[in-house]
């Protein structure tokens, strides 16, 4: 993967419920996610989906097969694996809306435009979660297993908004 | 804007204790990686960030953790707060393999009202039957702008190696 990211969309979050980033298709065969100063408004998990269809619409099914681990600054190490979800959980640890508490990723996304296979994404994230502004890193991976083209990625949380953020997709160039 | 990944900067350094990478972040850019391949170290890269006059920062305000996947023993953990960041660059010790290959993520270091946020992981040899993976994360719990950073051996040993910087805009 030498090539050069080509920016796909950008949003920047304003009080936003669910943030939906859109463009993957064939042109490119890998994508890539940044999300940068995410801040939250309430206290609640990150989590995504992929989307589909015109306009992109969060995929609900409960297909989303997810397996993660965190190393945490203020106590041990923690993983799990959860299958048959509706959603994927970015962290199993919840962002709070204190001033440091804060949302940072960066994930790759695979096979989301190949209709006879399922969908995959891994990511990084280096961030300040709740309570007591702990840094936490992220490693984990997800498969939507349903053979079907995925165009974009959805971000969300059951309660509050994203007050502010980055949210970017780019297609890494063949 | 720029939206590829930018190389801003590349540095060698041999048989040193201790080395700045000074001027890498700064308004240009949001997120950085930070790619490091060395030898010789025999111990682990702990490291400080550079303030805005490229002097390290050595308040105990570095929250870390620290996972070491062992070829050859049982995992180990590591977490608490210090005055630098222990662990980002993982051991590279002489001998038959004696590269250690690292890469670091940090968000937002040059923005001066929030904290610098890093995620790191590192492959290397202790011998050639004992390969090891590390993942770490730290945060500096100040809002400094950060505009470099300082490596150094744990235990004063001399290493040599490359760091390539790269930063993207969003």
């Amino acid at each position: 993967m030498s090539g050069s990211l080509v920016l796909l969309d950008s949003v920047t979050a304003s009080n936003d419920t669910s943030i939906i980033l859109s463009g993957i298709d064939s042109t490119y065969d890998v994508f890539q996610v940044v999300v940068s100063n995410a801040v939250h408004s309430t206290g609640d998990y990150d989590k995504f989906r992929f989307t589909s269809g015109s306009p992109a619409t969060p995929d609900t099914t409960a297909k989303y097969d997810n397996a993660y681990y965190v190393v945490r600054g203020l106590g041990a190490f923690y993983y799990n694996l959860v299958n048959d979800q509706t959603y994927t959980y970015i962290s199993p640890y919840t962002k709070g809306n204190g001033s440091n508490d804060i949302t940072n990723l960066t994930m790759h996304i695979f096979c989301a435009n190949i209709s006879t296979q399922g969908t995959y994404a891994y990511w990084e994230e280096a961030s300040i979660s709740s309570p007591s502004e702990q840094a936490i890193q992220t490693r984990g991976s997800t498969r939507h297993q349903t053979y079907q083209t995925m165009n974009g990625v959805n971000f969300f949380m059951d309660t509050g908004s994203y007050t502010s953020g980055e949210f970017r997709l780019y297609g890494l160039k063949k | 804007m720029a939206t590829n990944y930018r190389i801003i900067k590349k540095q060698e350094f041999t048989d040193v204790t201790s080395v700045d990478i000074t001027n890498i972040f700064n308004e240009n850019y949001d997120v950085y990686k930070v790619c490091m391949v060395g030898g010789g170290l025999a111990g682990y890269g702990y490291l400080r960030f550079l303030d805005s006059s490229s002097n390290p920062i050595t308040t105990a305000n570095y929250q870390h953790g620290f996972l070491q996947m062992k070829m050859n023993s049982a995992w180990t953990q590591t977490f608490n707060t210090y005055n630098y960041l222990p662990f980002v660059f993982a051991e590279s010790p002489t001998g038959n393999n004696p590269n250690g290959y690292n890469e670091a993520v940090f968000y937002s270091p040059y923005d001066n009202t929030r904290w610098t946020v890093v995620e790191a992981s590192s492959r290397s040899f202790v011998s050639t039957t004992a390969f090891r993976g590390g993942t770490s994360v730290g945060a500096l719990r100040t809002t400094d702008r950060i505009t470099g950073i300082q490596m150094y051996s744990n235990l004063s040993n001399y290493f040599s190696g490359q760091i390539i910087v790269y930063g993207v805009r969003l």
